[in-house]
């Protein structure tokens, strides 16, 4: 072979490549650019970053991220939904009336609700969700909710449901049972709700793209495309966002919004995130009330927050945030002020001089990384050896999570849904998802009482006294509901923050 | 003939033991798919079902072989993540990672292979020392490194592109390769730097062999024995070198499609091994070593038509 047959091989082969790629890359991308038309041709848009990825599955009942549960607020509803100061309003249904012993719930369905699919809501669709839900749920409170559940009749518009006993927060998880069509079995990958912005597509790893509902039955929304961008690199999404390649961004860190320098207006809230040391209460060394109390008083939770939050955040003092306001117990956050000397003398009490423990921790998370850091170097003052061992989120699952294979770790818990069971059940000693072991007959009889209390007063009272007594047996160092920020462009205004994950679209619009 | 059936053979047995090592690697590392996809709160019934639907309730070399049987009839199964068909996941993400691979691997070649020649025929002292303390300084700059620099140089403090804005080719071929040209260069400044080196050397040893005192004294300039005959042999150990280049350059989107958010099978790949997704991850391995492979193939035919001495062994 001559020179210039060499030149034409070589050529050939770099041709055949590109030219191959260019040609896949043209087709495989058609149905991509046609949603991205969609969304530059509409009257407004907005781009929003999101840190994660969305979840496999979009069906409302398998979603397990809280990231994605904030996004598809705006696609699914339930016959109620939440509100901004955690009340519940009327959504799918146009009134619900609960008899007085709390058993029976009647909703009376909306004139004339559609579906994304353009299909009329009917109180078929509502049984069907309601069993689908309880049958598939992924969400346990969920799930355990709708257990109580005696039966359920539609007649005309009008659902009624019935209880075996009287669940205080039943309305809650009425609000989590999004209103999906009878027999439609796309929702996994072409969700089909009621809410103000339908679904239009998603691309893995890259944008998921939403549409104003025009047909929505309340108030229009001013956007009428949402595009979010997905970044699953918190930097790269700072990077983004401080280059003007997004619109608004949310959970930035304290950092972040130091360095942002493109004028975007900062909004702080908090994470709505219980983070704690939790301590495995079934294992020695933390069976041991005085050992957990001791270290409560060893931890600084004041200068947590000043190291790793520039003094943002909010103290918590119990599994409750504050956000909950009408059961957050603010006396609760100063019960263990910090005391060196006390902790010694608790530790030699128990006899656990030159106590050492392993803190495994996601590492993901840097900001539990950090809590985490700190607080060893806090104990280390004490005589108390915390070793940080981090590891990757999928290890964390399953060591900490399920086999509950671990001494402590720092995380936060959410609520799943809008209800104080949603963060305090989970220590009742039978909960499958109590993960620190945390068994007190005292505890489950208040938590049980409150659950079937009818009476508000003195159901808020109980869920209170819940909170007093994980406080004073010290469960778990509670540090901090993080500190939250929303970066929005001054091109837009209308960010409306919730007591929970949600990002509501339908607030947004043009400054 | 015999030779390229004996390569296929050596592909095959080399991507049976690529697979079988990713399979292992995944079923090592402590984490369950299972968890990633219910959510922690799920209860033992939902995910025992799930399971058995994902059939990660058989013995592991029973899976082993399930995969490799499917994979074979061409099907590389379902994402355990995404629930949608691997291949048709893979799609849109591979044309991003070939094209940017090409791109950098196309810059390699246009920038160190004139470059060496040059540098290789430069007698100034200078000059060759200003050469020589370049080519160290590229070679010690890794990819991310010039990465991480350009992104804040060019997007943060000179604003010549958008960070994170990553247009699809579909959309707009300039913007689209707009995007990819800081990141492609970022990897293609080592190698090059790293080829121009092997190239001059190359060049210099050819050209203190006996053939080209004789074509000297034939009285053939330099220049004209160079491009007759000298450049031909000193390619032999490029184009080998190039190949390499390219498998690095492959594996190398990895990294660097991290560093500019740009959604390609690196990220995917990342994030598949993060959250467990068994069939992603090895259909991207399997693609990564068929890659690999046939680029050394391809350097191997190449040196054949350059040097008829060669022959593949």
């Amino acid at each position: 072979m001559n020179k210039k047959s060499l030149a034409a091989l070589l050529t050939a082969f770099v041709l055949a490549g590109s030219l191959g790629t260019v040609c896949l890359g043209a087709t495989t991308e058609t149905e991509a650019s046609r949603d991205g038309d969609v969304a530059s041709s509409g009257d407004t848009g907005i781009t929003i970053g999101l840190p994660q990825d969305l979840d496999s599955s979009l069906d409302p009942y398998q979603i397990t991220a809280a990231g994605t549960r904030e996004v598809m607020f705006n696609v699914f509803e339930g016959l109620v939904k939440p509100d901004k100061d955690g009340n519940f309003m009327d959504a799918v249904a146009s009134s619900h009336e609960i008899s007085d012993d709390g058993l029976t719930y009647t909703f009376t369905l909306r004139d004339g609700v559609k579906f994304h699919n353009g299909e009329t809501v009917t109180a078929d669709d509502v049984l069907y969700s309601f069993k689908t839900c309880a049958d598939t749920t992924v969400n346990s409170s969920v799930a355990s909710a709708l257990s109580d559940i005696a039966g359920e009749k539609a007649d005309g518009n009008t659902v009624t449901i019935t209880l075996k006993e009287p669940l205080s927060s039943f309305l809650s998880a009425v609000s989590s049972v999004s209103i999906v069509p009878a027999d439609y079995t796309d929702q996994a990958s072409a969700p089909v709700g009621t809410g103000p912005y339908r679904f239009v597509s998603r691309s893995v790893q890259d944008n998921a793209a939403f549409e104003r509902n025009d047909d929505y039955y309340g108030k229009l929304p001013q956007i009428k495309t949402v595009t979010c961008k997905i970044f699953e690199d918190n930097n790269a999404l700072f990077t983004a966002l401080n280059a003007g390649a997004l619109d608004m961004a949310f959970h930035l860190t304290v950092d972040q919004t130091k360095n942002l320098t493109n004028g975007y207006k900062v909004t702080e809230g908090e994470m709505n995130l219980v983070q704690a040391l939790y301590l495995n209460n079934a294992k020695a060394p933390f069976d041991d009330e005085k050992v957990r109390q001791a270290l409560c008083y060893g931890i600084d939770v004041d200068s947590i927050l000043e190291l790793t939050e520039d003094g943002y955040g909010a103290k918590l003092g119990s599994s409750m945030y504050p956000s909950f306001k009408k059961y957050f117990d603010d006396s609760l956050t100063d019960a263990y002020p910090y005391d060196p000397e006390k902790a010694q003398q608790l530790l030699a009490d128990a006899g656990a001089q030159g106590l050492s423990f392993t803190i495994k921790v996601p590492g993901n998370y840097t900001q539990h990384v950090d809590t985490a850091t700190v607080i060893a170097e806090q104990l280390s003052q004490i005589g108390v050896t915390a070793n940080i061992e981090q590891v990757d989120w999928e290890t964390w699952l399953s060591d900490v999570y399920q086999n509950r294979d671990f001494d402590a770790t720092v995380i936060g818990f959410d609520a799943a849904y809008l209800s104080p069971d949603a963060l305090l059940q989970r220590w009742m000693s039978d909960d499958a998802t109590n993960m620190i072991g945390y068994s007190n007959p005292d505890y489950d009889a208040v938590m049980k009482k409150a659950q079937s209390t009818t009476d508000d007063k003195e159901q808020t009272e109980l869920y209170r006294q819940a909170e007093k007594i994980l406080s004073d047996t010290a469960a778990n160092v509670y540090i901090q509901d993080l500190a939250d920020f929303v970066a929005l462009s001054p091109k837009f205004t209308g960010y409306t923050p919730y007591p929970l994950y949600a990002l509501d679209f339908s607030t947004l619009k043009l400054a | 003939m015999k030779v390229l059936l004996r390569k296929i053979l050596n592909l095959m047995i080399a991507l049976l033991i690529v697979t079988l090592l990713t399979f292992l690697a995944l079923q090592v590392i402590p984490g369950d798919p299972v968890t990633k996809m219910l959510g922690a709160d799920a209860t033992a019934a939902q995910a025992a079902q799930l399971r058995t639907r994902l059939g990660l309730d058989q013995p592991v070399l029973v899976r082993y072989g399930r995969w490799l049987l499917s994979f074979l009839k061409g099907d590389p199964g379902i994402s355990y993540s995404y629930s949608m068909p691997v291949a048709e996941m893979l799609k849109g993400k591979l044309s991003v990672t070939v094209i940017l691979t090409a791109l950098s691997f196309a810059m390699t070649v246009f920038i160190s292979i004139p470059l060496g020649i040059l540098t290789a025929r430069a007698e100034s002292v200078r000059v060759n020392h200003f050469f020589l303390i370049m080519d160290q300084l590229f070679m010690a700059l890794p990819p991310f490194f010039i990465g991480i620099l350009s992104v804040y140089l060019f997007g943060i403090v000179l604003k010549l592109f958008v960070p994170g804005a990553y247009i699809p080719l579909s959309e707009s071929v300039t913007g689209g390769l707009g995007y990819l040209l800081l990141p492609a260069l970022a990897m293609a400044l080592p190698r090059s730097a790293m080829t121009v080196k092997m190239l001059r050397s190359s060049i210099r040893s050819q050209m203190a062999e006996d053939y080209v005192r004789t074509a000297r004294s034939r009285g053939l300039t330099d220049g004209q024995i160079l491009r007759r005959h000298a450049l031909r042999g000193a390619m032999v150990p490029v184009v080998t070198f190039l190949a390499q280049s390219a498998a690095e350059i492959m594996t190398g989107t990895i990294i660097i499609e991290q560093v500019f958010t740009i959604p390609g099978l690196g990220r995917l790949f990342l994030s598949s091994i993060g959250s467990r997704d068994f069939p992603v991850v090895q259909a991207i391995v399997v693609m990564m070593a068929v890659f690999i492979i046939l680029v050394n193939f391809a350097a191997d035919l190449i040196n054949m038509a350059i040097d008829p001495r060669i022959r593949v062994s």
